[in-house]
Parts: C-alpha cells; structure tokens; sequence
C-alpha cells in the first residue's frame, strides 16, 4: 500500500515534467480534427478522410497570389492529379464577413465552375475558426493530411513567391512533389516552408 | 477550351474585385499606383570605377505598406531587378529598420510612409563617355485590407548635369540599423525562441519598445511580444518560437529594432548543453540575487512559521492531531519511545520536503518555467490528492482502517506505532501539506526559489522543520504531553469529526480541477472517488457464494478501472484558464502590458490562479468591491489580471522578473510625469491587501 502511493506520487511528479501538447500545427504530428458545412451543404469532418491523403488549400478568389495559380489553370492542375489519385481536396476560405475575398456559398460555387476547379469541397470560415486552428497565414497556404491523420506538409504551393504567373514555370510545387512521395511511400524531402501569399483577411 | 476558360476566368475576379476597388475609390481618390517608387543616388557626376550608393525610395499610400526583407506571416519583400550591362555591379539590398504591422491574428515586418532602401554600385572602369542610365524594374506588394502588387519601371541618369541626392541618402543611411558584432546566441527554451547578446551598451536594455526581428522566416511567432531580461554580460530577448525547426538554420541574421533605432546583429545558435550540465548550472534566473545574510535569517524565520502554521490547514490538522493522540497513551517509561517517534516523523518530514525541493530546483535549472504551487497546476497530481484525501478521510470517519502500519491513523489510538510509522506518518504529512503550500506559503518559496540551490533548500528544510516542530516538541518536553486531555471514548469521536476538514480538502481540491479540465473529466473523478469507496466496502463485504463473488470480482474490476480512468484520460477544459472577464479588469498579456504602459494611464497588474486561497480573499476585500472599482476609475487606472491556474510561462517569467515565485503578486505602475514622461519604478504591494493599502499606493504613487 505504501510503496504503491509512493510510486503513484513520484509518477505524478514525473508527469509534471513532461512538456505540455503544443497547439501549432506540426509536420508529423496529428492534425488538428475541424467539423464544417461546404457550400453544397454537405457536413465534413476530417477524420471522415482517414485512409486518404488530404489538402487543405487557403483561398481568397480576388487575392493576386491565388490569381496567380488560377489565371493559368496551376491550382487546377495541381486538384485534378491530387484528386484523380484518391486525395480529397478541401478550399477553405477564412475572410471575414466585409473583407476581401469574402462570399456566399453560390458565389463561390459559381467560383469553382468558372474556373473549372477540381476541388472536393469549398468550406467557408468566416469566423476564422479553422483558419486559427491551423494558424493559416497567407493565400494560398496549404496543408496536406496524411492517410494516418498526421500533417505531411505545410507552406507554399511552389518555389516562386513572386506574384507574376510567369513565375510558375520553373518553380518547385511543393504541394506535388508532396503528394507524390506520398503515393510512393517515400519520404517527402520538402516538408515545410514559408507559405507566401496576401495574409488570410479574418 | 483552356484559354476561354481563363478568360472567363479573368473576367470573373475583375468583376468580383471591382466592388471592393470601387468602395476605396469612393472613400478616398484611388490612385493609379499605391506605391510611387524612385532611384536617388549620391553622386551625380561619376567616372568608371566609382562607387555610387545609390537608394529606392519608395512613397507609400497613407494606411498602405509595403514589406522587409523577411514579411513576416505574408506579404512579399519589395526587390528589384536590374537591367544593367555586365560590370555594373550592385551589393545586396540594405533595409531600413523595419516596423511590425499588426493584421489581426497576422503580423507582418515592414513599411509605411516614405522608405529608402540602399545599395552600392560599383561602376566597371570603363564607362560610356556623356550621360549614360540605369533602369530596373521594381516589383513589389502593398497591402492595406487588401493586397495589390505592383512593377514599376525605374531609371536613373548620371553626368547629365542633374543634382546628386546625397541629402536624402545621408538620412537613408541614419535609418539603417547599425551593424554590431556582438557575441548573439540563440536557442529555444520552452517554446520559446530565445537570444542571448553580450553587450555593454545599454540602450536597447533601456528601451521603451524592443522589437525582435529575425531575417529568416518561421523562428519566431510575429505576432508575440519580445520580453527584454537584463543579464550579467548584456540581455536575453524572449519571444514565443515559430513554426520551424530551429535546427533547419545555422546562423540568423536579425535586426532589434528600439525607439525607432535598430542594430543589426548576426546569431549563432547556442553550443548545445548537456542534461547533466543544466542540472549542475545555477538556476536560469538572470537575476539571482546577491546572497544577502539579514534577508536570509528573515527567510528562514518565515519559513519556520510557514511551517507552524501549516500544521493547523484542514490538510494536515487532522493527521497531526491524530499523531499527537497517540502519544496519550504513551506512559512515562515510554519517554524514550516518545523521543524517537520524533525524530523519526521530522526525518520522514524533512527527507519528502527535501526530495521536494530538489524536483523542483532540477526542473527549474533544466528550464522548465515553474514556480511554487507547479503541483497544483498539473491535473494528475490534484486527482491523486483528491484521492488521498478523500481515503484519509475515510479511515478518519471509521469506514476503514489500515491494516499495513503506513497512515498509522487509526491504529495510533490503541496501539504502539513503529519507528516507520512514526517516519511515513511524516511523509504523508507533507504530502497532504503540497495543497496547502501552495495558497498560503508564496512569499517565502518565491524567496527561496531565487536563491542559489543551497539556499533554496535551506529555505525548503526550514519549512519542513517548522511543520514538524509542534509534534517534535510533543515528543521531546513530557509536561506537554501531561496537558493533553485523559484518553477516552470522546477520541474516536474527535477522530471522526476530523474527517470533515479532509473531505473539505476534497472537495476544494475538485474545484481546482474543475478550472483545468472539463466538467467530464471532473464527472469522471468524482466517480473514481465512488469507486474507491465501492472497492474498500467490496473488501468489507467479500461474499461467501461463488455467484457472489463472481459478482463482486466484476465490481471491483470495473471500480478499479473507473478509478484509474481520470488520471490516464484528463481532457483539458475548453477554454484552459479561463476566468471571466468584465468591464473592471482585462486580461493580462505581454502585449497588453506594453501596450498600457506606452499610454498615460497607470496600471494594475495581478496575478492570481484558481487553487490560490489568499489571491481569492483578497480580491473578495480589497480588490473587487465598490471603493476600490470607484477609485480605479477616477484615477482612471487600467486593471490588468493573469490567472496562474494553469502553467503560463509568461506569466511565470512576470512573476520572476520580481523574484517571485508565486501567486499572488500586485505591482502598481503609476501614470508618467508629466515633463519628462517617464513613469515612477512600479510598485509592489503586499500578498495581503486592505482596501487601505491599494488605495494608499494608488494616491501617493500619483503626483
């Protein structure tokens, strides 16, 4: 009796020790779990994609940064070989009610047919929750999920952070050199870099 | 099919933008560029081989800005292209101090106004003859609520007979930071970033403002504040670390901007250290006091009181009350007996206090920021309180009684107890002690944890003794013992009565957790304590048929499991610490500190934590009541409050950085003087406050 209180105690005072859970977003760790409605009013909950690789993609339609990907078909590109290959594809838009980039659900479903977007699903987060949650900084900002739930990537969608749509050729996509070593199993070299962009408008 | 799309495309964004355009246009005349950019340089008249300094100035739209070097959260570095022949050689770009731009939850490191950025251009030897040019193209993005990039063509024309700008050069220079080579370390500290300069100078260490900003991205969190200690040799600057790994760099340029200056400096990350070196260092704190003999003895004399008065918290009381029963029965021949079981309860008291003690100076040289009352901010360590408590309490009301001779509670009554007894009965003293250290005992472990180690434990033991003196004295002076009142059936009695006070202890220690775990997981505690009580009546109760105990090994397995579940499932509350905010008082932050010390206002800072019974009383009497709120708000003074319940390393280092080590703490900042603006050196008051007392600091600290 004793000894075992004693050992409780002394695990106890261990357990103090132990560095307590950071909240950032981290290659490697588990991503952080979000339930939302897309604009087809479907509910998702991440955890719901467990067994797929997931992108999440930070949007702002009227930002000269995703102009840039979309003006020329690249962000498309990049969703249809994710997406052709089993991974779900998740926009997100965090603008708040009155600041750029903010719309509507049928805005921004209109948004994805005009520009023949190959996305699974346009959540928007007007509050900023889920941009918060995942510290989402610039547009675009992108995350990839791997099938254990755990964050494969975070950052940039590419190697050229200049704003021009010339700048994409020649420049690495990180987002599909990511996913790629996913599919073969391999390590991803690239795993982390500074994500560039106009900042998510909450 | 793919070029329609895109100009379907196009259209579409100039039509969802246009709106957003068209509303700024309204507001204020929308020019056509928000950036006008020009090339300036200090010569006008040059000849080959030269050295021309020459600088991009760029004019800003009011409100609008344009980005450093490292942009922070988002945003893109303004840079230029050059369209020059070979042999015109340009040397990297030199920024001046940038300023930090706040965007909600974003930061980001930058410009506003007019900025002028600097580059050398080394001419080749030889030059065309008359009036040559060099042109670039610009690109850079300006953002406000929304973003815009823009490319400007740039030219510049020398030996035409134009005037040079060496005017506005010269200035340019002044806002450069200085380059200094000063020795600048950095390392990460429990989630933070931290930088360690060696330096005399005292300037930045006098600042008002101090900003940290680092040339690579992702060290650091933006939008965190940079926390200012003054070291033996220099400063260490603090900020909450980023989102990269530290390791992924091997030197950092960084600029400290401070009162509108800036040095530039170049770190190296600090030489790793040893597990074992950390814990043979001398604590972290920079500012480890001077050994100081008078302040010493009136540590020690408070830690001995501490001591004394510990043993009468509802904790300890009926443990000790208890132990001291027992000696009743002890008769005279026993006095040898008597003495031993002394010495022997203040060894167990003195070795767990100094075991203690010893964790907690081990953590805090390896450089965990914790302070006293750290037990009580871990949820698991509570639970097990709670359940100890909670079976002392048990026993005490007669539910049980223990067959080992560990608590020695009840047994003490009507039999001799061992020397192990007597020992152990000192270690659960102290045990049951650790909540009750932590609310009334602030002051003096603050002292001792500023200490040096040898004194820290000094202090510590001095408690300890202080806690065991009144049993001690019990055990060694028989007269005393001659006043305790004749045994007799009114002891089990008293013994059940002092139950109370334990589950008393319980039930506060539950209100702690219920600050720092969800409203489940308490459900989830209080069922362990059911549970515990269901397992001891289980072994009361043992059935004699075999349906019956299949029955009641189902039972106590499910009642173990139950009482295991929280303390392997602690599911942190929502919104971990919170404590309700009002119009009185806004919640205390680094930022927020700053922030009102830079306006005239005075402030109040306190700190305070859930489990911390005397910063509850105080706010109860002197704080929250209608006097004090009146006098706040006709001296007009900002009330800040952090709450401890939970580790805060910022608040922890607050704390420190008055050689404190606990909650609470108040300091009063009274408002600037008037001519020179400079605000009176903070003042601290007492840990236990009369409405008298704030309202003398807060009238004589205003002039």
């Amino acid at each position: 009796m004793k000894l075992s209180l004693i050992t409780l105690m002394a695990a106890g005072f261990l357990a103090a020790c132990l560095p307590s859970a950071n909240a950032e977003v981290i290659v490697g760790e588990p991503a952080p779990n979000f339930t939302a409605i897309d604009t087809n009013g479907v509910e998702h909950n991440l955890s719901d994609f467990k067994g797929k690789n997931v992108v999440l993609e930070w949007s702002n339609h009227a930002c000269p940064f995703v102009v840039k990907h979309y003006s020329v078909g690249n962000m498309q590109k990049v969703q249809k070989q994710a997406t052709d290959n089993g991974a779900i594809w998740i926009t997100i838009v965090s603008s708040a009610e009155g600041k750029q980039g903010a719309i509507n659900a049928e805005e921004s479903n209109q948004v994805m047919k005009e520009v023949g977007a190959h996305s699974t699903a346009r959540i928007l987060d007007p509050s900023g929750e889920i941009g918060k949650l995942y510290g989402a900084k610039t547009t675009p900002h992108m995350f990839i999920i791997d099938k254990e739930g755990n964050i494969a990537y975070t950052g940039a969608i590419d190697s050229n952070s200049g704003f021009s749509s010339d700048t994409i050729k020649g420049a690495t996509n990180y987002v599909s050199a990511a996913l790629e070593s996913l599919n073969a199993g391999e390590e991803i070299q690239i795993a982390s870099t500074k994500p560039y962009g106009c900042s998510v408008k909450y | 099919m793919h070029i329609i799309r895109n100009i379907f495309f196009i259209f579409f964004f100039m039509v969802a933008a246009f709106p957003i355009l068209a509303q700024t246009a309204h507001a204020q005349e929308e020019p056509e560029h928000y950036v006008s950019v020009r090339l300036i340089a200090d010569k006008s008249d040059v000849k080959g081989g030269d050295v021309i300094r020459i600088g991009l100035e760029q004019t800003i739209h009011p409100k609008w800005h344009t980005y450093w070097k490292n942009p922070g959260d988002s945003g893109l570095a303004t840079a230029i292209q050059w369209d020059t022949p070979s042999g015109f050689i340009f040397s990297d770009m030199e920024w001046p101090t940038p300023h930090k731009l706040p965007y909600g939850p974003l930061t980001n490191y930058g410009y506003e106004g007019t900025v002028i950025t600097l580059q050398n251009l080394t001419l080749p030897t030889t030059i065309p003859t008359g009036p040559f040019e060099i042109s670039g193209t610009v690109n850079l993005l300006t953002c406000y609520d929304i973003c815009i990039p823009e490319s400007h063509d740039v030219s510049i024309r020398f030996n035409n007979g134009g005037a040079a700008q060496s005017d506005l050069i010269a200035k340019a220079e002044q806002a450069l930071p200085t380059s200094q080579d000063w020795h600048t370390t950095y390392s990460e500290e429990k989630g933070n970033f931290v930088l360690n300069v060696t330096t005399d100078d005292t300037n930045i260490i006098n600042a008002d403002t101090v900003i940290l900003a680092p040339e690579e991205w992702g060290t650091i969190d933006n939008t965190a504040n940079a926390h200012l200690e003054k070291t033996k040799d220099g400063f260490r600057l603090l900020q909450k670390r980023g989102d990269r790994d530290l390791n992924e760099i091997t030197s950092l340029p960084l600029v400290i901007g401070y009162d509108g200056k800036g040095v530039h400096l170049n770190a190296k990350p600090a030489p790793a250290q040893s597990t074992t070196a950390a814990i043979n260092a001398p604590p972290l704190s920079s500012e480890t006091m001077p050994f100081n003999g008078g302040l010493l003895i009136q540590a020690l004399l408070f830690a001995f009181l501490g001591g004394l008065i510990l043993n009468l918290m509802p904790c300890v009381f009926p443990v000790l009350s208890i132990k001291a029963l027992s000696l009743i029965n002890l008769n005279e021949k026993e006095e040898k007996k008597a003495r031993q079981y002394g010495v022997s309860y203040t060894a167990g008291i003195l070795i767990s206090f100094g075991l203690i003690a010893a964790t907690l100076l081990i953590l805090k040289a390896s450089g965990e920021q914790i302070g006293w009352g750290f037990q009580l901010q871990n949820s698991i360590i509570i639970t097990l309180l709670v359940y100890l408590v909670f079976l002392i309490g048990l026993n005490l009301s007669g539910f049980f009684e223990f067959t080992s001779k560990f608590s020695n509670l009840g047994q003490g009554l009507t039999q001799k107890s061992g020397h192990s007894g007597a020992f152990f009965t000192g270690v659960l003293a102290t045990i049951v002690a650790t909540p009750c250290t932590a609310p009334f005992m602030g002051t003096a472990m603050g002292f001792a944890l500023t200490q040096p180690p040898a004194i820290s434990m000094l202090v510590f033991l001095t408690l300890g003794l202080g806690l065991a003196f009144p049993y001690l004295l019990l055990c060694y002076v028989p007269a005393l013992r001659a006043k305790l009142p004749r045994p007799g059936a009114w002891m089990e009695t008293f013994r059940q009565f002092l139950a109370f006070p334990m589950f008393i202890t319980a039930a506060w220690l539950v209100w702690v957790l219920s600050q720092q775990i969800s409203s489940l997981s308490v459900l989830c505690v209080l069922l362990g304590l059911i549970a515990i009580t269901l397992i001891i009546w289980l072994k009361k109760n043992w059935p004699q048929n075999k349906i019956g105990k299949i029955f009641a090994l189902l039972l106590l397995i499910g009642s173990l499991i139950f009482a295991v579940m929280p303390l392997t499932n602690m599911e942190g509350a929502k919104d971990q610490g919170k404590i309700e905010q009002n119009g009185f008082w806004n919640t205390f932050s680094l930022e927020a500190l700053d922030t009102a010390l830079q306006g005239n206002q005075p402030v109040f800072v306190e700190m305070t934590a859930a489990w911390c019974i005397t910063c509850k009383v105080n706010e109860k009497v002197a704080l929250n009541i209608d006097a004090t709120k009146k006098l706040f708000s006709e001296k007009n003074v900002k009330y800040l409050k952090g709450d401890w319940t939970n580790k805060d390393t910022t608040i922890t280092q607050y704390l420190d950085s008055f050689d404190r080590s606990g909650v609470p703490i108040y300091v009063y900042y009274g408002a600037p003087d008037q001519q020179s603006g400079n605000r009176p050196d903070p003042v601290l008051l007492p840990q236990i406050l009369t409405p008298g007392i704030v309202k003398d600091t807060i009238q004589q600290t205003k002039k």
